[in-house]
């Protein structure tokens, strides 16, 4: 099976082996060029400017902003094609992998073979997902290597691509291929699985990041921190606590102050944040949702293929 | 209910050493299929009906019937493609539902549309066979593959549709099998590749005694060298048994009822599906 998988894909998997070459060798290329750049003394000192720390009057150099811009574009472009890489190997790889063989009728030429449907199914899942695993993972570290770059200088306040970090990232490509594997073979069709591949992930993603994750450990609240205060924390929003420690709403302290000001009200501002110890336990949570994700997507194809197709 | 039994005959071959296990309490030893009363149904309409059928050892056997008979229901059935809604059906003594790989060693089919990988090479095609059997005869398959004149080195993609049944069929005999199933193979050909076809199905089933089933509805074509016939009609056995004894049965009725003089196997094959069996 591993030998006709090669025969029949080869020169597909040595395309992907060239996006995914391409991608990591950007990342690093770009790396090499702007590490040493960022570092200078001129940078440094506008970095100190942008943030607010640097003596009134001070300015940054040309060249200072010049090496910035461009590690903004630099970053943009990395950040976008990294992000959209796990889909992609959804969309275009695991859902027509499994599609097409289903569309063309040739598992049947292997299921009259001495191939079982059910090692046809496990051969060619685990084939799709070790070899999305082992591309993912050079990007991954191409990119943990940049996004290192970027903590340096990174002047938000939340938590720097949180998304591409090897563990989310991996995750995300293994749930994107499990995916596209099940609505493959569940649906058959290539165009139509690639589509609810995408629509599905993207929905999925959409989701945990929106609703779920500012949700997996109740966030704290650090009295004075503001956004550009926040350093490595994940800053949420604002809240404001009266003096008995109880949080209110806009509304609520628009009422109590009138034309007044916070203070006189006994009423101080705080940072909603998640600590940036948090950080890898939200990696690990974040990862571990899309892995279990990625596991119900390969059960679905396994039942599916065990009491449909194979037993119709 | 209705019950018709594909009469075992004598071997063609008896020679060959019986490889069929006991099959059923109504069959006999050598049968290498049994059907008891397999019915297939898909919701509301039932593809196959009730079927009866023992198939002996080294038979060729015409499966025909107009469109929508039954006939790729049945045989996808026999090679656990499709599992039975009802009834009890044996291969090789074996359901083959469960897939199991002792049974697909020794069952080939060739399906309608000829499963292939068009990407592959005949070569390729042929190492594929090699390493997913393990009964693989790799002579047979490339002296069959070169005698035809068909490029080794050839994407399945660029052959004809009749290099593409052959590969398909040399595949099938290469895994030197005891049971060989046809499924409307020539649907697509022209007329001289469905005789070259049908001359190299012949011609394997006689050297090895090889058991054939073949579906098709050119029955002009099976007439000559099948010695079984099995007549399908709306997913029932409308007539079944030796072709000399089918047609002797309808020329039987067709003189009672109508004095029409009947000769040969696909007069007394349309007679039986116009009438929906002897006796309808």
């Amino acid at each position: 099976m591993a030998w006709l998988l090669v025969h029949l894909y080869g020169k597909v998997l040595i395309f992907w082996m060239l996006l995914f070459g391409a991608v990591g060798g950007a990342v690093v290329g770009a790396y090499i060029m702007l590490s040493g750049q960022l570092s200078s003394h001129d940078v440094r000192s506008c970095l100190t400017i942008l943030s607010g720390a640097a003596p009134a009057g001070s300015t940054c150099t040309q060249t200072a902003f010049s090496t910035l811009d461009t590690f903004r574009t630099a970053n943009n472009a990395i950040l976008g094609a990294v992000s959209a890489l796990p889909l992609v190997l959804g969309v275009f790889m695991a859902a027509p992998f499994m599609a097409r063989e289903l569309e063309r009728g040739t598992h049947r030429l292997l299921w009259t073979q001495s191939v079982s449907p059910i090692a046809w199914l496990v051969k060619r899942s685990f084939a799709c997902l070790g070899f999305a695993l082992g591309t993912l993972s050079f990007v991954a570290i191409a990119t943990v290597w940049w996004l290192s770059l970027g903590s340096v200088i990174w002047l938000g306040s939340s938590w720097p691509g949180f998304d591409l970090w090897f563990p989310s990232l991996v995750a995300y490509g293994l749930f994107a291929v499990a995916l596209g594997l099940a609505a493959g073979t569940i649906l058959g069709r290539t165009v139509i699985s690639m589509a609810v591949t995408a629509g599905c992930w993207i929905a999925v993603r959409a989701l945990v990041e929106v609703l779920l994750r500012p949700r997996f450990i109740p966030p704290v609240l650090a009295p004075g921190m503001t956004a550009s205060s926040a350093g490595s924390n994940w800053f949420m929003s604002i809240a404001y606590i009266d003096s008995r420690g109880n949080v209110l709403s806009p509304p609520e302290v628009s009422a109590i102050i009138g034309n007044g000001n916070l203070e006189s009200h006994g009423i101080i501002m705080a940072g909603v944040i998640q600590p940036a110890s948090r950080f890898w336990i939200f990696q690990g949570i974040e990862a571990g949702i899309f892995l279990l994700l990625a596991l119900v997507c390969l059960i679905l194809s396994f039942l599916w293929v065990r009491y449909h197709l194979a037993s119709r | 209910m209705q019950r018709r039994l594909l009469i075992v005959g004598q071997n063609r071959n008896p020679n060959k050493p019986g490889t069929v296990p006991a099959a059923g309490n109504s069959a006999p030893p050598s049968a290498v299929v049994v059907a008891n009363q397999v019915s297939k149904r898909y919701g509301r309409t039932a593809a196959v009906h009730q079927c009866d059928l023992a198939i002996p050892e080294g038979a060729f056997v015409a499966l025909v019937g107009p469109n929508g008979a039954g006939k790729s229901t049945l045989l996808l059935m026999l090679v656990g493609l499709l599992r039975p809604s009802s009834g009890e059906l044996l291969v090789l003594g074996k359901q083959p539902s469960k897939y199991s790989a002792d049974i697909l060693a020794h069952v080939s089919v060739v399906l309608q549309d000829r499963p292939l990988y068009e990407s592959l090479t005949v070569r390729e095609t042929l190492e594929m066979g090699r390493r997913l059997n393990d009964r693989w005869d790799g002579a047979l398959g490339k002296i069959r593959v070169e005698r035809l004149g068909i490029p080794l080195d050839r994407r399945i993609s660029k052959l004809s549709g009749g290099q593409q049944a052959q590969v398909a069929l040399t595949i099938a005999l290469a895994k030197r099998p005891s049971l060989l199933i046809l499924d409307e193979p020539m649907a697509s050909l022209d007329p001289l590749a469905r005789q070259q076809f049908i001359d190299e199905v012949t011609t394997a089933a006689q050297d090895d005694g090889i058991t054939v089933i073949m579906s098709s509805h050119v029955i002009a074509e099976l007439a000559r060298v099948c010695d079984y016939v099995v007549v399908l009609q709306n997913g029932r056995v409308a007539a079944s048994g030796r072709v000399q004894d089918v047609v002797a049965r309808w020329s039987a009725i067709a003189d009672r009822d109508s004095q029409e003089r009947v000769s040969g196997l696909e007069a007394a094959l349309l007679g039986y599906m116009r009438r929906g069996g002897p006796d309808h």
